[in-house]
């Protein structure tokens, strides 16, 4: 008896899943595409090297239906992996639905993200950290458009450094009510590569450019749960595995999103 | 110290010497060790805690949860768990009970205490499956913790411990014949004294409780006893972590207060009014971010048990009733942080059960005995209603040495908790049955062979199999609660399955070397409403082996040893990498489709009883001194990865269990 419940217990070791293409792309209003390209790798237990997942020689098109241009790759150290494609070919325009193709080997992928208007951004309010002079917190205000529902991302980066406007950690937001004044924290983006140490606060004396993206729901749900997973994998992981992230990458995994970008920037004093 | 079943006899006192004539002694002092712990035919088990009162057990607290974790089948798959899974049940199936009252989430942080404390009441009962009517509407075992049934002969009863992790007292006072009060309380102050070895990695954990019983009995003549009981536990857990500036915390309450009228006549009655209930708040703080995300399940209700007299041929008859009402508030959450107001969405179930019915025994032969059981239930959740009944059918067969019970039947269970967590955190909350979540149920029974063999000793085995239907799990983050949208019944998903199993198990119930040495094996396979894939529950049990013993070195000193190795918790794994924002993310992969490496552990006790003292003995005294996982092995209770940020590698995470090397020593003084 014991036997036969051992046998039915037992379920054959499932073959691991086949590396996908990773997309992480933006074409804001007025700027230029930028795409980065890598591949999903198959964990082990002794851990290993990210420059795996490298895609150096994939291929990315993106197309807005009149113009079609072929990025270009290139190192950037910015980010993780180190390595972006971009082009000056074609820039974001509100109204136009873009695009976006890759492909590297046998893989490829497909999104297409449509551009909305951008939205102003009202003000942005710096408080005091009660018992700290150096820190300070933001909250970043503007008024719900009348065509809502309209969802936003929150990015950041500071002034002349080489950092992407990268998705401020819990920075998305989604506006019900049209004419009605809407905030959104403004905390640092959280990078776990870049430190071992989180700070979400901003710090005196940086100046930071901060923009207010709308996007579509798909690329705010994505975002969204992304700030989610990074949180909730901090450790408190008995909490359980959360779902799988969204997207909107065609056989693929990742997020490709056109961004009406309503841009400030901010000294913080 | 576990399910340590002493039943030897001995004398100690004064040692009479052999007379050349006959005299008389002015005292003899008989102390009698005898089992406290009953199996019967059908695996059942009744603890009889007035006999524990020698023991001290881990930490000075015989906690009987964490005894019948010791039984093959029963486990609470992880130190950082909170529940009790029985044959493969959910933690939300197993019920358990203060003189038939419910509790509803008895478990605490880590494992080494429920709230139940173990003094204030005469003894325990375990169902593995149960079959009378009068048991709740669940699913799984039920854990019935009784008080005393009516004042006792002395005038003044007590027994306080002091030990590292907590100290209590219970006292009983008998201010007369037909009137007793009774009470116990316990507090610990487990951070103060082991905050830094519940350091995990780079986290922090804390964990304190306390607990409050109080029981009155008035017995006006001796058919008749009125009890009154109140109860109340209060817990809270943190947790932290240094590499954010986040926290989290847990807080969590039970309350109860009943009162009960039993009756002794020509017909048996019991008559039950009572509210019992259970509230919990998860609460956030992630830099600026606060949530707090309370629910609350709140029960009143009534219940009568009637025992008719024997019919010729009829052992027993049994019929009753119970009528519940239930406020339950899911999770919802309040929050703020966000730069803008959040509007709560909080929604209220009202729901109401009712419940009739009967029980009837055969006593065939004087080998054979068969019973008969059906509930008929009716329940309202809003609009939503539906009728149900659960029959179940009973044998118990005796021949020779050897001993036969099989039982089986349909149970209903309208309550479903589910939660944030795999491992039965206190955050996870309850609601009840409705249209887009029906009840759940099980169908199946098990059987037990057991064989007294010589020496003491008894072996049996146990198979079991029940088809369980409409499994509740969940499947939301715990920052979806920040969503204006939230709302928790939204993320609940139904699975079907089957749990199975079997267990062999040898056990001595007598004799300085007592002891029990089982291993089970079971699964617990779940497939979605409209899939057919199969995945394992969360509760599946695997491999399960437990070596329990414990020897008497002389009346004053006793030493015990529990040895666990089980299959490890069932989990959801990664199966891919990738980076998006200079974050590493997972891809999981099937549901509960990998095994965290083997959970194994080795406690160590002893206990030195100091000799009596006082006017006749009755100041009794010990000390217990427990290691809680002796070996210092770091089970794993949870696996991930991240990126190294000085090499910028991915690395595999292990998070440890709760404890490590867990000493105490608790004195016990008892009179």
């Amino acid at each position: 008896m014991l036997l036969l419940l051992v046998a039915a217990g037992c379920v054959g070791n499932p073959e691991p899943p086949e590396s996908r293409l990773v997309v992480e792309g933006v074409i804001p209003t007025g700027g230029y595409p930028v795409v980065t390209l890598s591949r999903s790798i198959t964990p082990s237990g002794g851990g290993g090297a990210l420059e795996d997942a490298l895609v150096r020689w994939g291929k990315v098109t993106i197309s807005d239906g009149d113009t079609t241009v072929i990025l270009t790759g290139g190192p950037d150290s910015s980010q993780l992996p180190p390595y972006s494609y971009y082009s000056y070919g074609i820039r974001g325009e509100a109204g136009r639905t873009y695009v976006m193709e890759a492909e590297y080997g046998e893989n490829r992928v497909r999104s297409i993200s449509r551009m909305m208007s951008p939205t102003p951004v009202d003000s942005i309010n710096v408080s005091r950290i009660e018992g700290n002079d150096t820190l300070r917190r933001a909250v970043l205000w503007f008024t719900a458009p009348d065509d809502c529902p309209a969802y936003y991302v929150v990015r950041l980066r500071k002034s002349r450094s080489k950092m992407h406007l990268m998705p401020c950690l819990f920075g998305t937001v989604a506006a019900t009510q049209p004419g009605v004044a809407a905030s959104v924290p403004v905390f640092m983006p959280k990078m776990k590569f870049a430190e071992d140490h989180y700070d979400s606060d901003l710090h005196v004396g940086d100046t930071l450019e901060i923009a207010l993206s709308r996007v579509e729901r798909d690329v705010y749900d994505f975002w969204r749960a992304y700030s989610n997973v990074v949180v909730s994998s901090s450790g408190a992981d008995f909490l359980g595995a959360p779902p799988n992230l969204p997207g909107n990458i065609t056989g693929g995994y990742g997020i490709w999103g056109a961004e009406a970008h309503s841009l400030r920037t901010l000294i913080v004093r | 110290m576990g399910l340590m079943l002493l039943c030897n006899v001995e004398a100690y006192g004064q040692q009479p010497s052999v007379p050349d004539t006959v005299s008389s002694l002015e005292e003899v002092v008989v102390s009698t060790r005898r089992s406290p712990v009953g199996f019967s035919d059908d695996g059942n088990v009744d603890i009889n805690l007035s006999r524990l009162s020698g023991l001290g057990g881990m930490f000075g607290e015989t906690d009987v949860v964490n005894m019948l974790k010791k039984l093959p089948g029963v486990t609470s798959l992880s130190d950082m768990g909170s529940g009790l899974s029985v044959d493969g049940a959910d933690f939300s199936q197993t019920s358990f009970e203060i003189d038939g009252v419910p509790v509803y989430f008895p478990y605490r942080l880590g494992g080494v205490f429920s709230a139940f404390n173990t003094w204030h009441f005469q003894r325990v009962s375990f169902e593995r499956s149960p079959f009378s009517g009068a048991s709740p509407a669940r699913l799984g075992s039920r854990v019935g913790f009784h008080t005393y049934e009516k004042p006792a002969a002395e005038t003044f009863t007590g027994r306080g411990s002091v030990g590292l992790l907590s100290s209590s007292l219970a006292l009983r006072v008998f201010p007369s014949e037909k009137i007793s009060l009774s009470g116990a309380a316990r507090i610990s102050y487990i951070n103060q004294i082991y905050g830094k070895m519940l350091k995990v990695n780079d986290s922090r954990i804390a964990t304190d409780f306390c607990d409050l019983n109080l029981t009155l009995i008035w017995r006006p003549d001796p058919g008749n006893t009125v009890t009154a009981n109140g109860f109340m536990s209060r817990d809270v857990a943190e947790y932290g972590s240094s590499s954010y500036n986040g926290d989290l915390d847990i807080r969590w309450f039970n309350r109860q207060v009943s009162l009960a009228w039993r009756h002794t006549g020509r017909v048996d009655m019991s008559h039950r009014i009572y509210f019992t209930d259970f509230r919990n708040a998860l609460r956030v703080g992630l830099m600026d971010v606060r949530m707090r995300a309370p629910s609350a399940l709140e029960n009143a209700g009534v219940s009568s048990e009637f025992v008719f007299p024997a019919i010729k041929g009829m052992a027993d008859l049994v019929a009753g009733y119970s009528f519940n009402y239930y406020m339950l508030t899911p999770l919802w959450c309040e929050s703020s942080g966000f730069g803008q107001d959040m509007e709560p969405v909080r929604n209220v179930q009202d729901c109401y059960d009712g419940k009739i019915f009967g029980d009837a025994g055969f006593q065939v032969d004087e080998n054979l005995r068969l019973g008969f059981s059906v509930s008929g239930y009716i329940w309202k959740n809003g609009s939503y209603h539906r009728v149900d009944a659960s029959p179940r059918l009973s044998l118990k067969l005796r021949f020779g040495s050897w001993s036969l019970a099989a039982s089986g039947g349909v149970n209903h269970q309208y309550l479903h908790r589910i939660g944030f967590s795999e491992i039965g955190l206190a955050s996870d909350f309850w609601f009840g049955a409705s249209e887009s979540s029906g009840p759940q149920l099980s169908a199946g029974g098990g059987v037990e062979l057991s064989h007294r063999l010589p020496f003491g000793l008894t072996a049996a085995v146990s198979v079991y199999c029940r088809k369980v239907c409409g499994q509740p799990e969940y499947d939301g983050m715990i920052f979806d609660l920040i969503d204006r949208e939230y709302d928790s019944m939204a993320h609940v998903l139904e699975s079907d399955g089957y749990n199975a199993g079997a267990a062999i198990s040898i056990r001595r119930e007598s004799g300085r070397l007592t002891g029990m040495a089982s291993y089970g094996y079971g699964v617990a396979r779940r497939k979605y409403s409209g899939s057919d894939s199969w995945h394992y529950g969360a509760t599946d049990p695997g491999h399960s082996l437990t070596i329990s013993a414990e020897y008497a070195i002389d009346p004053r000193w006793t030493i015990g040893a529990d040895f666990m190795l089980n299959s490890g918790r069932r989990y959801t794994p990664v199966e891919q990498l990738y980076m998006i924002g200079g974050n590493i993310i997972s891809v999981y992969g099937g549901r509960n489709s990998a095994q965290l490496p083997p959970y194994h552990r080795l406690d160590l006790s002893a206990v030195f009883k100091i000799p009596p003292c006082g006017r006749n003995g009755r100041i009794r005294q010990s000390l217990s001194l427990g290691l809680l996982n002796a070996y210092g092995h770091r089970n794993v209770d949870a696996r991930y990865f991240f990126i190294d940020s000085e090499t910028g590698e991915y690395r595999q995470r292990d998070q440890s269990s709760l404890f490590r090397f867990l000493p105490s020593v608790s004195y016990i003084l008892s009179f």
